[in-house]
């Protein structure tokens, strides 16, 4: 019966073939990681054990931080089950336990390569993974708790932002923790020797048991009390405007209507989504300045252009441009036409995905002194990418459209985002280089807006001339 | 047998037009591991998988060459995850592809 | 048995059900009537899922429904036919069998009765996400009849149904009555409800519960229709 709720719940599909694929691509990372940890840093094996627990406690959160709350309380398939004589606690433990059994497998792939280098320490890897794995449940059972404190105590027009705001602040937080602790590790190794000195497994292991048996305790309480009002709440979010007068629009195009009734149904989710990128962006910004040194990316306006050309990829209108249409199922036997569709929802995306850029842009010139045609050249370079980055989007949800589990809108479209993200990274980092080398001899940001040009004209053309891409 | 596997990976999203791409997609993955198996006789001892812009941390060649074909897969295992078959993703695999045999003979 | 009492339901500010109350006894079907978007679904989801409702219980043979064990003493088929598509027919009636620990002997020779009698004993083992409507409308039924509970509840139950089914599920839900149970469904055709059931549960235009029984006439039962609800 587990198995058939797995399935019902998770969509889980249960194919040996796959988890055999995840156990050598699992295998062959944790061999990799001992390997070069073994070969380029000059500690013993049990510093960079510490790491090691640090890399998969880190991933194994952002990884929860991600599925349970998506998979707890935003999940439409548990109402499925709703009225069937299953409790409360079989359905949550069903999900944290699938979550747990896939971070043991992270533990274990990264903890078990160890017996290979340094056999005669295997026990203490043995208590380190196992300590590991105890924290990384106790943070699970953290994160399922807050999750349904939200569903049920947040007002329900809220729990939808309320969801977002959880996951994304705390993701964030995860990074950026993650990224002041490592960059200080790998440049200095004897902050390892001296972590290494407080961090001891045994130590701390009963500790560690009790705060896993009481956070237990809570959740079992939140569960019996609380969960299902609170996912319930969850499920009638999209409802919280029944019985609110809605003006008559004034927009006479159909295909413009039906976007921006599509996008506006929700206005939070276009204010709350531009400032989840606005966020995104600074975060990436630190990311990639602090490491600008060792990619050698420098010249004039490359700090500038990075983030700008960041901001315009984390489009969320873009990326959810089809599987967030419900409507699109009906395309099919409505005159309408593919191409125009599409043109709508890039413009959509452009025109909402513009509205970071131009905050960016006035940021950049408040703050940083760049002469006027300079200014120009910067806005016109951002306007055209984040044309090029919605049309993009807009194009990987049309050929390859998620089907989601979830019912919160906000949480489809990070994998076009970061395919988006990288594309568009990649451009600018190969127009940094040209100019850098010299290989083209204009200077960096007019050589970057003739190319988003390019990429505009190549995209428009596409849209125009490319009969097989749409089916009209 | 193929199809079995792909009937117990895909479930009800199993289509003919899917699996047709998921056979593509395995396909150039599959060819990825072989041709990464006979890059190996070519290749120097030691491959450089990894850089920081500054310095490159080279690694055995015979444990280097399996990095390009197992992100295939897990790439694919995302897609396959998440419902998304389409000629677009088997377009990305076929530039994998590309762009791991331009590694090789860079490091060659 | 289901005893509705003083319930009450809101969706933001607008109040679909104030303190409604009524009792629906055994031996007994019942049908729910009412106009389009009046709470036909909202009532019946607040019976079975309990957590829905703002204020009021609701007791199923004589348990709240907010306990557990209430959830063992009825079935309900909801209007949605989106349910459990990646599962095949016979995963999803195995999993209803044991969840209302039913004997699995038993209930393999059940389902292929019921599976014969709704003409879907070649489909089983298909994913229920490549039935046709009826046809998931049809798994849906069978898992009813195979949960054994003593209240059935369904929405809408025959309306994607063709007439041979139509037939077919009278007839077992009469025969069902017989055993003693209660059968509560929702529907807007009265010319059937007019020949078939025993009772009627209106939603009135106050959204008031007033229950009759059948006239049995169809023009009569029509009249009371438009008198309380339009």
């Amino acid at each position: 019966m587990n198995r058939t709720l797995y399935k019902i719940l998770l969509r889980s599909k249960n194919s040996t073939i796959v988890w055999i694929s995840y156990v050598i691509v699992g295998g062959y990372m944790g061999y990799l990681l001992w390997y070069l940890w073994s070969r380029y840093i000059s500690e013993p094996v049990s510093s960079y054990r510490m790491l090691v627990s640090f890399l998969v406690i880190w991933l194994c959160t952002i990884a929860a931080i991600y599925q349970i709350p998506d998979q707890l309380c935003t999940n439409r398939y548990i109402k499925n089950v709703l009225c069937y004589p299953i409790s409360h606690k079989i359905i949550v433990s069903a999900i944290l336990v699938r979550i747990a059994v896939i971070q043991f497998g992270i533990c274990f792939m990264a903890f078990g390569s160890q017996f290979l280098f340094s056999p005669q320490q295997g026990k203490d890897a043995l208590l380190a993974g196992i300590t590991c794995w105890l924290l990384v449940c106790i943070g699970d059972m953290a994160i399922a708790l807050i999750s349904i404190i939200i569903s049920r105590f947040s007002p329900v027009s809220f729990e939808g932002y309320g969801f977002i705001s959880f996951q994304y602040g705390s993701f964030l937080a995860v990074v950026i923790l993650a990224v002041r602790a490592i960059v200080p590790i790998l440049s200095q190794t004897d902050i390892l020797l001296q972590m290494r000195e407080i961090w001891r497994p045994e130590k701390y292991l009963f500790s560690i048991l009790l705060s896993f048996f009481m956070l237990m305790i809570c959740l079992g309480i939140a569960i019996k009390y609380w969960y299902i009002r609170g996912y319930l709440n969850v499920q009638n979010f999209q409802y919280g405007s029944v019985g609110k007068e809605i003006k008559p629009t004034r927009i006479k195009n159909p295909y413009w209507l039906i976007e921006w009734k599509r996008v506006t149904r929700n206005k939070e989710l276009v204010f709350f989504s531009n400032i989840k990128n606005l966020l995104t962006i600074v975060v990436l910004s630190i990311l990639l300045f602090q490491n600008f040194g060792q990619f050698r990316l420098e010249g004039v306006y490359v700090m500038e252009m990075l983030p700008l050309v960041s901001c315009c990829a984390v489009n969320t209108i873009s990326s959810t441009a089809y599987s967030g249409d419900m409507n699109r199922f009906y395309y099919a036997f409505l005159p309408i036409s593919e191409r125009k569709i599409f043109l709508w929802k890039t413009v959509q995306g452009f025109f909402f995905g513009e509205s970071t850029v131009l905050l960016f842009w006035i940021g950049i010139i408040l703050f940083r002194s760049i002469p006027v045609v300079d200014a120009c050249l910067l806005l016109a370079y951002g306007s055209l990418m984040n044309y090029a980055c919605s049309w993009m989007g807009g194009f990987l949800d049309y050929k390859a459209p998620r089907m989601a589990n979830s019912t919160n809108e906000l949480l489809h479209g990070n994998t076009g985002k970061i395919i988006v993200l990288l594309v568009s990274i990649a451009l600018t980092v190969m127009e940094i280089y040209l100019t850098d080398k010299q290989i083209i001899s204009v200077s960096l940001l007019p050589f970057a807006v003739i190319t988003s040009i390019c990429v505009v004209m190549i995209e428009v053309s596409c849209c125009m001339f490319g009969k097989e891409v749409f089916h009209d | 047998m193929v199809r079995k596997i792909l009937k117990s990976m895909l479930g009800d999203n199993l289509t003919e037009n899917n699996e047709k791409l998921a056979m593509v997609n395995f396909g150039i993955i599959l060819i990825m591991f072989v041709v990464s198996a006979v890059m190996l006789f070519f290749l120097p001892e030691q491959i450089p998988i990894l850089h920081n812009g500054a310095t490159n941390y080279p690694v055995p060649s015979v444990l280097g060459v399996w990095l390009f074909p197992l992100i295939a897969l897990i790439i694919n295992m995302t897609f396959i995850k998440q419902g998304r078959l389409s000629k677009m993703n088997s377009a990305i695999f076929g530039i994998l592809l590309i762009v791991m045999l331009m590694f090789y003979f860079s490091v060659m | 048995m289901i005893k509705i009492n003083e319930l009450t339901k809101k969706y933001g500010d607008k109040i679909i059900f104030e303190k409604v109350s009524g009792l629906l006894e055994n031996r007994n079907i019942y049908a729910l009537v009412g106009t389009n978007g009046i709470g036909k679904t909202t009532m019946l989801n607040a019976i079975t899922q309990p957590a829905s409702m703002d204020e009021g219980t609701v007791e199923i043979d004589g348990i709240d429904s907010r306990l557990f064990q209430a959830k063992q003493n009825f079935f309900y088929v909801s209007d949605s036919k989106e349910m459990f598509l990646n599962l095949t027919g016979y995963e999803y009636l195995r999993f209803v069998t044991r969840l209302y620990h039913r004997r699995i002997e038993e209930m393999e020779e059940k389902l292929k009765e019921l599976s014969i009698t709704f003409k879907l004993d070649h489909s089983l083992n298909e994913c229920i996400g490549n039935y046709s409507l009826g046809m998931k409308q049809k798994v849906y039924l069978i898992a009813a009849f195979l949960s054994g509970t003593r209240n059935l509840i369904l929405d809408e139950p025959f309306n994607v149904l063709d007439p041979e089914s139509i037939v077919v599920l009278k007839k077992l839900l009469i025969e069902y009555k017989d055993k003693g149970k209660l059968i509560l469904f929702s529907s807007h055709n009265l010319d059937l409800i007019a020949n078939f059931c025993d009772s009627i549960v209106f939603i009135d235009k106050e959204r008031k519960i007033y229950l009759c029984k059948n006239p049995q006439d169809y023009t009569q039962l029509e009249n009371i229709f438009f008198q309380k609800c339009v």
